[in-house]
């Protein structure tokens, strides 16, 4: 219990000093009169007494001191007293406080904002109730049910609630403008498993929103609401067109509503329909997503037992369709769900940058950490001084420490309202997800206390410890820069450091911004931006393969007379389109998939001329293949390399195990088919006439796609009202695709030109300080008759060898790490040796550069000054 | 009036906390007694009396309260807190040691 007596008396010390100094005095003054009494007893006069007593009691204020220096909380005390000094130190160094700060800011800033934008990212946890007896269910064979197979499963009683959902697109048609809206179809009984209730009306229930009875009710998500509705709070009962069909809104979400896909949710909920799942009634066709409310009482690995049984089971009633749907079924946390089938490059895109942030903030405390130490070298007297004062060398190393701790949170909190400045900058693509994040946080600032410490230390000890070592007094006696072996090897090691930090993070920015020059003027292998797309959806009626055929042959021909239309035809994909997005929902575990096999694609006549596709043997398709004609196939390039290599490919057959057998007529270029930065993929292009699909309209403009598009979709109006029909130029379809590439790559970008600019800073006061500190050699050589010249080419020659032995560290340092950003190159190679090379000779001339002014100054220096010096 | 011992910091602690395990006392008391139990050679003066009492109360061997003297005024009463108690029964055995060491190093052989 003592510690507790010693804390309270220091507290008491500390904040009841007013009433400890009145208690001193009154306990001071009380003894002063006993030894009155005392001596009045003795029979001394009163007044003797009282002049008795005073001087024997010495002078009261010295006693107090004493007292007082015994209650004192001393480290408190000097803590504040090193603030106070460290302040006014700081201010006599204006420049060094700037670019300190400046450093710290430019490297805690972007940390920050990452670290919100993450943080809400991966912290996000679906609204619901009880998360912890809901589970994400998984068949043998795929990471998603088939609408019937999920039906028999919620029947099967294995769980208390069984739903299921995807995530699609739909096209809102509102007026003449179409817009393409995420939504997430639902099972009836989607909102009530959950416990999620409607903000504003209702959600589903098992009655209106069954399947089987095909609903039109939409639930809209609060952003969507406040977005496109102005939040009108009257919308229930509304209708939107959605996918050519009326939908009437039955309610919306709350605002704090978190989805189930993530932050990024979709803007409204549709129950399951034909209309927004079309593949309902196959059976083998996997496409919702399943989440389960565990029976009371029972465990997810019980439930996983009893799915795989339930699932051997239906694989046996149906082996066909449900092949492999009986191996071991996997349950797993509800909140993981979000993150499966994200595409992998999102996880590796924020690591990627949040090991980029780290190195810039990195060298920007090496930076402050540099400069400290140069200062705390020069301050050599001024410490010495303490030491002779009394000073002992942990208090040294604690005002030091406190010093780099004020640069610290200076530069924290210009980093933090980097931070904020940065969440109000508007970017596409990636930055919009950080933006959206919102307003930082308590974490936040616990995050900035916590580099603040780490700073601190990184920046501040080894200078604290390196400047307060050895003999001080006696090194100030002699006047040497305190030149021994250990403490050159230590500095040199540290402008060599900051050269490899520099050239690792150089070399990943300008690969980055290599590709991005890249992106800009890559072959995409098609024309970007002469073309026009529609997508259509017919009227669920009339919605058969036959009707697919007829619309689009009509279409063509309707578009081909458009004035300004070069050509027209129609597809089912839009290269570099973002449906690929969609598709990855698919199967996520399985290994067999779309590498090896090709991508089938049914497509027009003259599409590849319409999209600029070269044509590099045979023909294209055209209107001679028809419906009942011969089967035909147009292959690329990659197909024939792959499976018929050194062999004329036209007049052979091809095989796939969904498609008859076509003989190919014609070979095509390459072109990129989901994402830019893809390897080259086998795809096989049959007729549209005799595989109908998804029916997508391109359209060459002879000039100006964007004018074209009214017009076109005027003309898809005139030819079939009834069809929804979504225009848009080419070079908007892929935005997204392009957008995310683009600003991921400007920010790195944009973070490597910090970085270099921090390096310069940084290097050019580290070498003023390894150069100065020859500056008695250089005075001796030339009292021994060296030239000028020679004696500058010395130090250079040694600031040289410091440079290079960065870079080959750095780097080697980069070829390590860079091959991580292989996805985001677009085919650039991670050792692209432009790159290396050019950051290479840019750190040699910067290094360079920043040691001419200090080597310069040092030959400068009068001889007989160092000589006195030494 | 003989010239006050020097008395090493230490030793002043120990004569305050075994003057004070008897009962709890005020500054003026504490002096007095030790003056008396030494019969006059140990004259504790007030500029280290109170500075040693601080120290001991700071490192949690005294506890302080003020009260009403015998005289009827307010004054600041020290005990012993247990830990004291301990700690004055450890300095005790040390000072023993110390003592009778220097004793066999002194008398004559």
């Amino acid at each position: 219990m003592r510690w507790l007596s010693r804390l309270r008396f220091r507290l008491r010390s500390l904040f009841g000093r007013g009433r400890l100094d009145r208690e001193m005095d009154a306990e001071l003054h009380f003894h002063l009169d006993q030894q009155v009494r005392a001596l009045v007893a003795e029979g001394i006069p009163e007044e003797e007494a009282r002049r008795l007593a005073a001087r024997r009691f010495g002078p009261l204020t010295r006693v107090k001191e004493e007292c007082r220096d015994q209650t004192r909380v001393r480290w408190l005390e000097s803590l504040a007293r090193d603030l106070r000094l460290g302040a006014r130190n700081l201010r006599r160094s204006p420049g060094l406080v700037a670019v300190s700060v400046a450093s710290l800011a430019l490297g805690i800033g972007p940390n920050a904002y990452l670290y919100t934008g993450l943080d809400t990212v991966f912290r996000h946890r679906p609204t619901m109730t009880e998360p912890s007896r809901v589970v994400g269910v998984e068949p043998g064979n795929s990471n998603q049910f088939s609408y019937l197979n999920y039906r028999d499963l919620r029947d099967s009683g294995i769980f208390r609630d069984t739903l299921g959902f995807r995530l699609t697109f739909l096209d809102q048609r509102d007026g003449d403008f179409t817009r393409r809206v995420s939504a997430l179809a639902v099972t009836d009984n989607f909102f009530e498993a959950l416990g999620v209730s409607a903000a504003l009306g209702r959600t589903f229930t098992s009655e209106g929103a069954a399947l089987e009875g095909e609903p039109r009710l939409v639930v809209l998500g609060d952003s969507y609401w406040r977005n496109h509705l102005a939040a009108d709070p009257d919308v229930v009962g509304r209708q939107i067109q959605l996918g050519g069909e009326p939908f009437t809104v039955v309610g919306v979400l709350g605002a704090g509503h978190r989805a189930i896909t993530g932050f990024m949710g979709p803007a409204l909920y549709v129950p399951l329909s034909r209309l927004v799942l079309p593949a309902a009634d196959e059976r083998g066709s996997p496409s919702l997503t399943v989440l389960a409310r565990l029976q009371p009482g029972s465990t997810a690995g019980q439930a996983q037992a009893a799915v795989t049984l339930f699932a051997q089971a239906l694989e046996r009633l149906d082996p066909q369709r449900n092949e492999g749907l009986g191996e071991p079924a996997r349950v797993f946390p509800a909140a993981q769900i979000q993150f499966r089938g994200t595409p992998p490059g999102f996880s590796l895109l924020a690591i990627l940058m949040a090991a980029i942030f780290g190195l810039v903030l990195l060298i920007g405390a090496a930076n402050v950490a540099g400069l400290l130490l140069a200062r705390a070298a020069h301050r050599r007297h001024e410490l010495a001084l303490h030491v002779a004062l009394g000073a002992g060398r942990r208090r040294l190393v604690q005002s030091l420490l406190v010093e780099a701790f004020l640069l610290s949170s200076a530069g924290a909190l210009a980093g933090i309202g980097i931070a904020l400045a940065l969440g109000k900058v508007s970017a596409p693509g990636l930055s919009g997800i950080l933006r959206a994040a919102g307003a930082p946080d308590a974490r936040l600032l616990l995050y900035a206390l916590a580099l603040i410490a780490l700073t601190t230390l990184v920046a501040g000890v080894v200078p604290a410890l390196r400047a307060t070592r050895g003999d001080l007094i006696g090194e100030i006696r002699q006047r040497t820069a305190g030149g021994t072996r250990g403490n050159l090897w230590l500095r040199h090691s540290f402008v060599a450091g900051q050269v490899a930090l520099s050239l690792t993070l150089l070399v990943i920015a300008a690969l980055c911004l290599r590709s991005q020059l890249r992106i800009a003027t890559l072959d995409l292998g098609f024309d970007l931006d002469r073309g026009v797309v529609a997508r259509l959806r017919l009227e669920p009626g009339r919605d058969t393969a036959a009707e697919r055929a007829r619309l689009a042959e009509r279409l063509v021909d309707r578009l081909a007379t458009v004035p300004g239309i070069a050509s027209a035809s129609v597809a089912d994909l839009v290269p570099l389109g973002g449906d690929s997005l969609v598709a990855s929902f698919h199967p996520a575990g399985r290994t067999d998939l779309p590498g090896t096999r090709p991508a089938v694609y049914s497509v027009g006549p003259r599409y590849f001329e319409t999209l600029g596709i070269p044509v590099v043997a045979g023909r294209e398709l055209d209107a001679g293949d028809r419906a009942g004609g011969q089967v035909v196939a147009v292959v690329n390039e990659t197909f024939a390399r792959t499976h018929f290599p050194d062999r004329r490919v036209i007049g052979l057959t091809v095989q796939t195990a969904d498609e008859p057998e076509a003989v190919i007529v014609g070979v095509v270029r390459d072109h990129r088919l989901d994402t830019i930065g893809e390897t080259p993929r086998s795809a096989i292009y049959y007729p549209f006439a005799q595989r109908p699909s998804r029916v997508i309209v391109h359209a060459r403009a002879e000039g100006s796609p964007a004018a074209l598009v009214t017009a076109v979709a005027a003309a898809i109006r005139e030819v079939d009202a009834s069809a929804s029909a979504s225009v848009q130029t080419l070079a908007g379809a892929t935005r997204m695709e392009l957008d995310m590439r683009r600003s991921a790559t400007a920010i790195v970008g944009a973070i490597g030109g910090v970085g270099v600019l921090l390096m310069l800073v940084g290097l050019y006061g580290v070498m003023a300080y390894v150069v100065a500190a020859r500056t008695a050699e250089v005075g001796i050589r030339r009292v021994l008759g060296a030239t000028s010249g020679r004696l500058l080419l010395g130090v250079l020659a040694q600031a040289c060898a410091l440079v290079t032995a960065g870079i080959a560290a750095g780097a080697v340092l980069a070829a390590l790490l860079t091959p991580a950003l292989a996805t985001f190159l677009a085919g650039l190679s991670p050792f692209d040796p432009v790159a290396y090379l050019a950051t290479a000779l840019l750190l040699l001339a910067a290094g360079m550069a920043a040691s001419l002014g200090p080597a310069w100054r040092a030959i400068r220096v009068d001889p007989a000054e160092t000589l006195r010096e030494s | 009036m003989a010239k006050p011992t020097d008395l090493v910091h230490g030793t002043l602690d120990l004569l305050i906390l075994k003057t004070v395990a008897e009962e709890p006392q005020h500054g003026w008391a504490i002096a007095q007694r030790i003056g008396e139990l030494s019969r006059g050679v140990l004259k504790v003066q007030q500029g280290s009396l109170y500075p040693a009492l601080y120290r001991l109360e700071r490192d949690g061997w005294l506890s302080a309260r003020w009260a009403e003297s015998p005289t009827g005024r307010q004054a600041k009463f020290y005990t012993l807190t247990r830990a004291g108690r301990a700690h004055l029964e450890r300095e005790l055995a040390s000072w023993e040691r110390l003592s009778g060491a220097i004793d066999l190093v002194l008398k004559p052989a």
